[in-house]
């Protein structure tokens, strides 16, 4: 687990709001919050290699161009259920980091699968990966 | 009693109750189970104590098919093939003996529990360890051994890897000093005589040129799965076809186990210890199980295989896989395994490969660092498949019997089997936390066949699916017996000496039976 100070993780997520009109994953439409960025730095805190998280990104919008858009994936990425604007003001790194791990788990148990290349990745880690090379 | 069919005057012809052909794993059990018996036994063997160029010859032939170790992978002298057995053992899974509707032709006429009472001295005449073949029993012998995975889907499948017992120096003596078995070296069969549907006996040659014959109440073919075929097919002076051939099945089914590479994996450190399941396997000392003979040490292996349901929802036919070791690396792919092994560290919160000392891998007797990843090595069970099949050709060999073709095939939906096995372990291997996956079209690894020659003279109870019955006798040719693994009507993914033997022993206790009534 990278460590980040928590402090300046909250500040570099506030200060990265952006706003969007992404329709949310979970939450009906009209209860939908505006989704949140997270910060290039602190995106980048989440892989210790961000040049391997760069070329696993860009494979796979590759594969999924559609998905070639940082509000659609920070919407996506948010747990089913979670407002993301509220979650990815408030996510600490070491939750994030717990989140996308069951989400990565959940994916292959229910064969949420992407094939990048011939690796067979969880549609989450992809979308993670694609994300960091938006911001 | 020991003889050489060359010092036996030309035109004998012995006598026996039993007349076994061919000294290898099969024909040595079920000799050395008649021995002292009030029954006549009589094991011809075409090779003598060596090995000879000029025997082993007699194994040549042409291959049609994917090309297979005609020649090299069986031994034609006493012991026979055992005398190279690598000694990886394991018994056949309950669900390999079932006929499932998504493996074409598989099942046996019996189940699991029929060899059952033969397997533990199966297990003690091949020199392994206990007979215990869970990995629950391993893990509290070894207390730092973890299952690799253990889950609905995917369950650890262990092996055992004793010294490769060659059965003709290990039970050599107590055949020579049987006082009823009779081992005649240097005796090629060439013929099986019947006496209207009954066997009468065989015909002997030599390469010397001499000629005898064997008349028995029972003869016992027990010379592999090509030999088995070749004999009958070739004995068709008074059946055209040959004999157990009535509908054209001997020689047809043949199988063979091969490793393919289906991927590459990078593993993460999630299994505290999961050496188990590399090439190099876990010495069984470590469980406090020594060799007292001093052969070579034993070793416990493991292969990570679909449950029976999760082969059953894949459509597939029992699998297995192992980590192998590879070199060079992929560092200039365009997403490395260093790449995935970096994600696998990001997401899993761990270090994206095993542990440093567990990544050297040991080949050819050198342990070589492994780069940062590992072969994905299936072995799936070869669909039964008529059209892969042992023919006779035109050509003779020295003693005038006709060479065989091999034209080893596969079923034209095992190799989308593979790929979709591969894709279910790389799935739950992931789920699981334990790495990730790159698949690949399956290609032959370096194991490209296991010599483990089956089916040909398979085992049904419908004399039009097989050629013996369930007692391993030729449905057509009444006290004439096949053992060996040539009688497998579908083989798992295990290796199969152990199988072979425990079969001998359970046939042996047959013939026995037989002969007391």
């Amino acid at each position: 687990m990278k460590e980040i100070g928590r402090r300046g993780f909250l500040g570099a997520v506030i200060g990265a709001f952006v706003a969007s009109t992404t329709r949310l994953r979970g939450v009906p439409a009209a209860e939908a919050a505006v989704p949140a960025q997270v910060s290039a730095p602190t995106l980048s805190a989440f892989f210790a290699d961000a040049a391997a998280a760069a070329r696993i990104g860009a494979a796979y919008l590759a594969v999924a161009p559609a998905e070639g858009d940082a509000d659609f994936l920070f919407t996506e990425l948010a747990p089913v259920g979670a407002v993301p604007a509220d979650y990815w003001a408030t996510v600490t790194i070491d939750q994030l980091h717990l989140d996308i791990r069951e989400a990565v788990h959940a994916d292959f148990e229910a064969g949420e699968i992407v094939d990048i290349g011939g690796w067979q990745l969880a549609k989450t880690e992809a979308r993670l990966a694609a994300l960091s090379t938006l911001l | 009693m020991l003889d050489r069919a060359d010092e036996i005057p030309r035109g004998t012809t012995l006598q026996a109750a039993v007349c076994i052909v061919g000294g290898g794993a099969a024909g040595i059990t079920i000799a050395r189970e008649l021995a002292d018996t009030d029954h006549d036994v009589i094991l011809l063997e075409s090779g003598t104590f060596e090995f000879t160029e000029a025997t082993q010859n007699l194994y040549r032939g042409t291959m049609s098919g994917i090309p297979n170790n005609l020649v090299g992978g069986r031994l034609r002298f006493f012991g026979g093939t055992t005398n190279h057995w690598a000694g990886q053992s394991r018994p056949m899974d309950a669900v390999d003996f079932e006929k499932r509707s998504w493996v074409a032709n598989s099942g046996w006429p019996f189940g699991r529990s029929e060899l059952d009472p033969y397997y533990p001295k199966a297990q003690k005449m091949c020199d392994l360890g206990p007979f215990e073949y869970d990995a629950s029993f391993w893990e509290k012998q070894i207390p730092d051994l973890q299952t690799l995975i253990d889950t609905d889907t995917v369950r650890p499948a262990i092996y055992q890897i004793g010294p490769g017992t060659h059965f003709g120096e290990k039970y050599r003596t107590v055949l020579e000093e049987s006082e009823n078995v009779r081992v005649v070296l240097g005796a090629n069969v060439s013929n099986v005589r019947l006496q209207g549907r009954r066997v009468a006996g065989v015909d002997v040659k030599t390469l010397d040129g001499n000629e005898i014959a064997v008349d028995a109440e029972i003869v016992v073919l027990a010379m592999g799965g090509i030999e088995n075929p070749r004999l009958l097919l070739a004995s068709n002076t008074q059946r055209t076809a040959g004999l157990g051939n009535e509908h054209d099945l001997v020689g047809r089914y043949f199988m063979d186990h091969s490793l393919l590479a289906t991927g590459r994996v990078v593993i993460s450190d999630a299994a505290p210890n999961p050496e188990l399941f590399f090439f190099v396997g876990v010495p069984m000392e470590r469980a406090g199980i020594k060799d007292r003979s001093g052969a070579l040490p034993r070793y416990l292996l493991g292969h990570f295989a679909l449950t029976p349901r999760a082969s059953r929802e894949a459509q597939i036919p029992a699998l297995s896989a192992l980590l192998a070791g590879r070199f060079p690396g992929d560092e200039t792919a365009p997403i490395a395994s260093a790449d995935i092994a970096s994600l696998i560290g990001d997401v899993e919160g761990r270090t994206g490969v095993v542990r440093p000392e567990l990544v050297m891998i040991e080949i050819n007797g050198r342990r070589r660092v492994s780069t940062n990843y590992f072969e994905l090595a299936v072995n799936m069970e070869p669909t039964p498949y008529a059209e892969s099949r042992v023919t006779l050709t035109t050509e003779l060999d020295r003693l005038g019997m006709p060479r065989v073709d091999l034209a080893w095939r596969f079923d034209p939906d095992d190799y989308a089997s593979v790929t979709r096995g591969g894709a279910v372990l790389a799935r739950e291997l992931a789920a699981q936390g334990l790495g990730r996956v790159h698949l690949q079209p399956p290609e032959p690894l370096a194991v490209k066949y296991g010599n483990h020659h089956m089916g040909t003279t398979r085992m049904h109870q419908n004399p039009r699916k097989g050629v013996v019955d369930q007692h391993g006798e030729v449905h057509d040719v009444a006290n004439l017996y096949i053992a060996g693994s040539s009688v497998f009507p579908a083989s798992g993914f295990s290796n199969p000496t152990l199988t072979i033997t425990a079969l001998a022993l359970r046939m042996a206790e047959r013939l026995q039976k037989v002969l007391d009534q």
